[in-house]
């Protein structure tokens, strides 16, 4: 395990909330736009009692994505255009997995 | 602080979409009462005439909908609507429908299931008196219409093919009489209260109603956004 410098320890807790956040909503996401959604609207729809509690978890859920998000980009200062397209990211499927990558790769390079 | 007019056009948009949202909850918020409306049993009013309730210059109004009506007339053409979705019991099967255009007094009509359809039509003749549920129009087919078919229960699929004004909807009957009071039978179909199909559930509402509310609050944020992360990293340093 590498030691942080100041600044990497100063964000370290907003980006592990971020990191745990932005993987449960790219998993929930998944499974909204492909299991839920198609099982309700599309076919299948006999299996969707069984999954309807996805779209139930992910809209309580999705909210602490947010507040996890926002902490996270406004102590990494990031611009507020930023800050919106990685809340949003947590709607997409993968979107939410490549905000975290792009997170983490910046929080490496923190100097 | 003296603040730039970028910062009040900002400040304007941030409330207007604040706005938005707010109303995108309280959307949510009366869909979800929707849902448990739904849910919720109601007891049948008592039996009306259908021409109280409803009429051939209008759609039906939602209280019509799911009432038990009485009517009467005589049949005119006769069709099946093939495949449709019957709810027995809680378990869902398919059959075809036999459907009737019944004539009501002052050149009138109305679609009436009588039943599951039978080999031979039985041949109706004088005044039926009719006991029933009222529904409103079916919108999407359930299957495609072969001759004297009709792919769904509408009455747009044969304004064209009688000189009848058409009442909106169809009913399902649950009895038939003759004008002497002599019961008419048939294969009957279940005619339960249409339940409302308010997609999702009650809680998944009232969790979007909290997204959206959230979103509201964060957009008010927004304007305030840059100061207080440059006061946060001015903090650090």
């Amino acid at each position: 395990m590498t030691e942080l410098n100041p600044r990497q320890a100063a964000l370290n807790g907003a980006m592990i909330r971020f990191r745990i956040m932005a993987i449960y909503a790219g998993v929930m996401s998944l499974l909204l736009w492909f299991v839920s959604i198609p099982t309700h609207y599309l076919f299948f729809k006999d299996f969707y009692e069984y999954v309807s509690w996805i779209s139930l978890v992910h809209g309580f859920t999705y909210p602490i994505y947010v507040f996890a998000a926002f902490h996270y980009c406004l102590k990494a200062g990031k611009s507020l255009k930023s800050t919106v397209l990685f809340i949003l990211a947590g709607t997409l499927p993968i979107a939410s997995f490549v905000a975290e990558r792009r997170a983490l790769r910046e929080f490496n390079s923190l100097k | 602080m003296k603040r730039s007019k970028g910062f009040f056009a900002q400040l304007i948009v941030a409330v207007i979409l604040s706005i938005v949202f707010i109303g995108l909850g309280n959307w949510q918020l009366d869909r979800s009462e929707d849902v448990k409306a739904a849910r919720q049993f109601v007891p049948d009013s008592p039996r009306v005439d259908l021409e109280s309730i409803a009429s051939v210059t209008s759609n039906l109004e939602p209280e019509a909908i799911n009432r038990l009506v009485r009517l009467s007339g005589n049949y005119r053409d006769i069709f099946v609507a093939p495949n449709q979705e019957l709810l027995t019991d809680g378990k869902k099967s398919f059959a075809n429908l036999e459907v009737r255009l019944l004539e009501l007094s002052g050149k009138r009509g109305i679609l009436v299931v009588r039943g599951i359809e039978s080999i031979e039509n039985q041949e109706i003749t004088g005044k039926v008196q009719i006991s029933g549920r009222l529904y409103p129009r079916q919108t999407s087919d359930s299957a495609k219409a072969m001759e004297n078919e009709i792919s769904r229960i509408d009455p747009a699929l044969i304004v064209g093919q009688t000189q009848l004004s058409l009442f909106d909807g169809y009913v399902v009957a649950t009895a038939e009489a003759t004008s002497l009071g002599q019961e008419i039978e048939t294969t009957r179909i279940p005619a339960p209260q249409l339940k409302s199909k308010v997609p999702g559930n009650y809680w998944q509402h009232i969790s979007y109603v909290f997204v959206w509310w959230l979103m509201a609050l964060l957009v008010l944020f927004a304007p305030f956004y840059n100061e207080v992360a440059v006061k946060l990293k001015h903090d650090r340093t």
